[in-house]
């Protein structure tokens, strides 16, 4: 479908790119979310983000929610692009990209997007601090 | 019947290789399946939901597992 893009990409995410991809005459919204790597987590220096992913689920999972935006919350266009790999400090592993007629939609679908993308996308991250490293289990 | 299982994240880790081959009988469950190889691969029961992807789908803990089914363990997600 032309009004759904679903990327996994080792190389850094183009925003750009997204930005213009998502833009659509009929719109008068855009929402963008972009995921950045932080530096802390529970009070401990994050060094980078290691992600890997098993792929062709994950693409089928980010499918099923970019197709129930457009089926269910009424987005014109939606974008989600991940990026896999070794993230340092303030890369973005993540941006969900959607258009809508009015703001209201384009926000919930933004963040139905990536709070279901969270949950069901079989992606996962490794935090690497000063001092060792652990998978990252799932947030609220 | 043999059967290749694929791991990603904690549980690749923990089973030591991203794939590896178990044999189980015709007519094992996902949840079945998920006993086995906790038996095998101390620590794995520690991760907590762990998920079995059959065909690239979520798979129910009665799903029966098939000879050239793709399964892959999917402990606890953490995109984004």
């Amino acid at each position: 479908m032309q009004n759904i893009d679903i990327q996994i990409v080792e190389n850094s995410l183009d925003l750009d790119f997204c930005r213009s991809w998502v833009t659509d005459p009929a719109c008068g919204a855009e929402v963008l979310f972009i995921g950045t790597v932080r530096n802390h987590t529970s009070g401990r220096d994050v060094l980078a983000l290691d992600f890997e992913c098993y792929q062709t689920m994950a693409i089928k999972e980010m499918k099923k929610i970019a197709e129930f935006c457009v089926s269910h919350l009424g987005v014109t266009k939606i974008l989600i692009h991940h990026r896999t790999g070794y993230l340092k400090i303030s890369d973005i592993p993540v941006i969900i990209a959607v258009s809508s007629a009015h703001r209201a939609k384009a926000f919930e679908a933004c963040q139905y997007a990536i709070d279901n993308l969270k949950k069901t996308v079989p992606i996962w991250k490794k935090e690497i601090f000063t001092d060792g490293e652990s998978w990252v289990s799932p947030t609220p | 019947m043999a059967l290749q299982i694929k791991a990603f994240g904690k549980a690749r880790e923990l089973m030591g290789a991203g794939t590896i081959e178990v044999e189980i009988n015709k007519s094992t469950t996902a949840a079945e399946l998920l006993e086995h190889l906790h038996s095998r691969f101390p620590g794995l029961d520690k991760i907590i939901p762990m998920n079995i992807a059959v065909n690239e789908e979520y798979a129910d803990a009665q799903q029966i597992i098939e000879e050239k089914d793709e399964v892959v363990l999917i402990p606890p997600v953490s995109g984004g």
